[in-house]
């Protein structure tokens, strides 16, 4: 699993609120996802993070290429802590 | 001065009037509550309240090896209109864990009996810690019939486990021996299933880790395999997702860390919250059978701890009388001795109600109980010194059986305060003895009852400011000295939220993040438990063995075991307790008799104290208190010139008048008044058309009309706001407790409403009714001193020393008091060779 230094923005198909991921667009590219699995819930670390912080959802998930990633939400829509949430792409098998 | 509680008001729930729930789908049986010590991070309060916020219509408690918490659960609940189902977080030396639910009284007693065997002695037999329990498979399995077990995996399921199990090896005789065998958790499974019969269920639990569909699936086909069924719980260790700080905080005490460092011994997220069960269901979706399998087991549990019909250790009393008869002989010899020349009609009457209502509530045996071990104790020799007090000073008979020594002719008593009619609770007889031989009054009844049979109650030991401020700041990060500078701020030793001006004191910054998150946290842990400890002499006494009621485990020193529940728990059940405390006082006055004999060839007993001593109360006008129990605060010193006691009854008023109940009630200037002659004495009385003038005259007429005492508040609401048993009981329990605020303003406007309809002064009811809100605070009842009469005597008799010097036994009980591990036989060398001595508090008149 390679990590990328930063996480890439990406767009993700999911049932909300924390529905396994569908589908998800990065660098242009439209990936269905043929398996998936998660979410592991990590949430803040309190004691040293801002409370605006939003704990985060990875999923393992691979493509019907076999290519497979590791990807997270940036927290829940009904956390209080911003708008819709936001899907990253954190790693990928090379 | 009655010191504030020990523990903070122990918060209760609030009945909320709703109607009870309806039944939900799913019932929650895996919860940690704070009483799993430093692993579960809410009180009972609040996980009942939530589980009735998210509709739940029973909950469970399964804390880890002990039923420390199961009474504050059941009541609480109870209270919401909801089921309690009992249980106990079983976790064996081998790494396993169960939640154990026992279905029937009988199962109940086994469990108990296994945390006791677990907490009493080590595996190896030896005598176990304080708060350590072993426990292991062989010894659960000979304890489980008719304890449900559902069995918690390990969090890697291929994690390798160690257990005795029968081996592969079979002997020539068709025995298998038994063999230590190392295998995987999904390997072990059917070795545990056949060990422990009534291990049904496999626990499933939707964590958010990653791999919890994959896992809960792998585990249903495990169960399916073994026949066994899959069982939903989210493992609870907190009520809300907001005390998942606190949760780490405590995490990282128990592993003496700090936050920061902690790593994965914390949990990743903050979903171990109680759950409703619709969310519940959208979690084990695919699993529906998971949750009617919890929902099953609580309905097959219906075990109440209202079952614990608690039964008093049966006796057999002489002649073959029965407790009641027998009781009714004692008192009424009693009475013959206490009042030789005939039994006033007055006392006659008040003895005959009290025994009717003790033989109607079926409370003879208590009271012969307590005879009993009064007796034992004067029996001894030299006799130990003891008196009862509290609300039993109210009580006749007990004054006839020697239990108190409150003279029912020179008091007016007022039974209600100790039993009544309505009231479900025991009557609490408290017992002081010498606390240096109160030891062997202790050793007495376990050698009469039998240590299986009698036992200590436990009391609860909590976070109190200056604890919680090093605990959570340490596990914080914070400095040492940061946390010291944090503890010495005033926040008493009883306070439970930090104010910013005594944070200013310290110079820091309130507006830094970090430290306000630990202010917070430390507000939430003043109050969680840490681990509980002997009480001082709160005994209970059973018919049949202890251990099936509440498990035992050992104190601190060898040869002290107590109970789980502390005496609130026990007074919920409706179990008598009987409480045998020690009073410094007494021993002192012991040592003063002891002295005076050895020194000055007077032999006095406590009865023979010479009384009402004039130079005495010269001292005591003066505010020469120092050293003199009862009288000596400041306060007091400043009353005493005021009020210028000359006879007993004064001083028991002196007393009692340095307290918020008259000083709230505006009743202390008053009766300074009325008794130095500036205003007259006036008894309040109703209007004419409604009761007679002198109403008030028996209560009010010894402390010149206004009211001092408690008992003469309840009085008031007895005979001028014509308060039924019932209301007078709802009363006595908003006077007992601060806590319960709610009642105290329906009550107001019924006392107050019904003395002003009867023609009172408004203003008098008024006051009357904030002096009830004060004793409220710090309750005050005239007879709970009654200990005083010898005791204040003997101090302040004085004693002439030859050589002139007027030596006062006052600064014996001051070195006594003042200096009490100070080496006795020196003091009493030296006091007897008539050398003037300094002590630390000392004047030699």
């Amino acid at each position: 699993m390679k990590l990328l230094d930063r996480a890439e923005p990406i767009a993700v198909l999911y049932a909300s609120p924390d529905g396994l991921p569908r589908r998800f667009r990065w660098r242009g590219q439209v990936h269905e996802i043929a398996r998936a699995e998660g979410p592991e819930r990590i949430a803040p670390e309190w004691w040293r993070e801002r409370s605006s912080v939003r704990l985060r959802d990875y999923y393992r998930i691979e493509d019907g290429e076999g290519r497979r990633y590791w990807i997270y939400r940036n927290g829940l829509a009904s956390d209080g802590r911003g708008g819709v949430p936001e899907w990253f792409l954190q790693g990928l098998c090379a | 001065m009655p010191e504030a509680p020990l523990t903070p008001e122990r918060r209760r729930a609030q009945a909320d009037g709703l109607p009870p729930p309806g039944r939900a789908p799913f019932v929650e049986l895996g919860l940690v509550s704070c009483f799993s010590f430093l692993r579960g991070a809410s009180d009972p309060v609040d996980l009942v309240t939530t589980a009735r916020a998210l509709g739940y219509d029973a909950i469970g408690i399964a804390d880890a090896n002990t039923m420390a918490g199961v009474v504050r659960i059941h009541a609480e609940a109870k209270a919401l209109g909801l089921r309690p189902v009992i249980g106990c977080r079983i976790e064996t030396v081998e790494g396993l864990v169960f939640l154990a639910y026992p279905g029937t009284r009988a199962a109940y007693g086994r469990l108990c009996r296994l945390i006791s065997a677990g907490r009493m002695a080590r595996l190896d037999g030896e005598w176990q810690e304080k708060g350590a329990c072993e426990i292991d498979l062989a010894l659960l399995a000979e304890h489980a019939d008719g304890v449900h077990l559902v069995l918690v995996p390990p969090d890697q399921l291929d994690a390798e486990l160690t257990v005795k199990a029968p081996g592969n090896v079979v002997t020539l005789d068709g025995t298998r021996r038994e063999a230590m065998t190392t295998a995987s958790f999904p390997d072990l499974l059917p070795h545990l299933t056949v060990q422990l019969p009534t291990l049904r269920h496999l626990a499933a639990s939707y964590l958010y880790t990653g791999d919890d569909l994959a896992r809960i699936a792998r585990l249903d086909a495990l169960a399916r395999a073994l026949g066994l069924s899959l069982l939903a719980t989210n493992q609870v260790l907190y009520h809300a997702p907001q005390r998942r700080p606190l949760h780490d905080v405590m995490t990282a005490i128990r592993h003496k860390t700090t936050v920061a460092a902690a790593g994965h011994l914390l949990e990743a997220n903050a979903e171990r919250h109680l759950k409703s069960p619709e969310e519940m269901q959208r979690l084990f979706a695919r699993w529906p059978h998971a949750l009617s399998a919890a929902r099953e087991l609580a309905d097959a549990c219906r075990f109440s701890l209202d079952e614990l019909r608690y039964e008093y250790p049966l006796q057999e009393y002489p002649d073959g009388l029965d407790a009641q008869a027998y009781l009714d002989r004692l008192t009424w010899q009693g009475a013959d001795q206490h009042y030789p020349h005939g039994v006033p009609d007055e006392v006659a009457e008040t003895l005959r109600k009290e025994l009717a209502l003790i033989g109607k509530k079926q409370l003879a045996q208590y009271f012969l109980t307590i005879k009993e071990i009064v007796d034992f104790a004067r029996s001894r020799q030299p006799p130990i010194l003891c008196q009862g007090r509290g609300s039993a000073a109210n009580s006749a008979v007990c004054f006839c059986l020697g239990i108190t020594s409150v003279n029912p002719v020179e008091h007016a008593l007022l039974f209600e305060r100790f039993i009544s009619e309505d009231r479900d609770e025991p009557p609490d007889i408290d017992v002081d003895f010498e606390h240096e031989r109160r030891e062997e009054v202790i050793q007495h009844i376990y050698e009469k009852y039998g240590r299986h049979r009698a036992g200590l109650c436990a009391t609860v030991i909590h976070y109190r400011p200056r604890m919680a401020i090093r605990e959570v700041g340490k596990a914080m990060g914070l400095s040492e000295d940061v946390t010291a500078a944090l503890a010495k701020t005033v926040w008493g030793s009883y306070g439970r939220s930090i104010e910013e001006k005594h944070m200013a004191e310290t110079g820091m910054d309130l507006s830094d993040p970090h430290l306000r998150r630990v202010l917070t946290l430390t507000e939430h842990m003043i109050g969680m438990p840490r681990h509980l400890s002997q009480h001082v002499g709160g005994f209970i006494l059973t018919e049949g063995a202890l251990t099936e009621t509440v498990p035992i485990g050992n104190g601190a020193m060898p040869d002290r075991s107590f109970i789980e529940w502390d005496k609130d728990d026990i007074d919920a059940l409706g179990i008598l307790k009987v409480d045998v405390l020690a009073l410094g006082m007494l021993t002192c006055i012991r040592k003063c008799l002891d002295l005076l004999r050895d020194h000055h060839g007077q032999d006095l007993i406590l009865a023979t104290v010479p009384r009402e001593d004039p130079a005495v109360y010269d001292m005591l006008c003066k505010g020469d208190s120092l050293g003199v129990f009862q009288v000596e605060s400041r306060a007091q010193m400043n009353m005493l010139p005021r009020l210028r006691p000359r006879c007993f009854y004064d001083l028991v008023i002196e007393v009692a008048i340095v307290r918020p109940g008259p000083i709230q009630g505006d009743m202390v200037h008053p009766y300074l008044k009325r008794r130095r002659g500036a205003e007259a004495v006036a008894i309040p009385a109703p209007g004419p058309a409604h009761g007679p003038p002198d109403e008030l005259t028996s209560i009010l007429g010894r402390t010149l009309g206004v009211p001092i005492f408690q008992e003469q508040a309840m009085k008031i609401a007895l005979d001028a706001a014509k308060f039924s048993s019932l209301e007078a009981n709802r009363l006595r329990k908003a006077m007992a407790t601060f806590r319960s605020r709610g009642m105290v303003h329906e009550l107001e406007d019924l006392m107050v409403g019904r003395m002003v309809a009867r023609g009172y002064d408004p203003d008098f009811a008024v006051r009357c009714f904030s002096q009830i809100k004060g004793f409220g605070e710090y309750g005050f009842r005239k007879s709970r001193r009654q200990l005083c009469p010898a005791g204040l005597c003997l101090v302040l008799a004085e004693v002439p020393l030859s050589g002139g010097l007027r030596l006062r036994p006052a600064q014996f009980a001051a070195d006594g008091v003042l200096c009490p591990r100070a080496d006795r036989p020196r003091c009493a060398r030296a006091w007897g060779g008539g050398a003037a001595r300094r002590c630390e508090c000392q004047r030699v008149g």
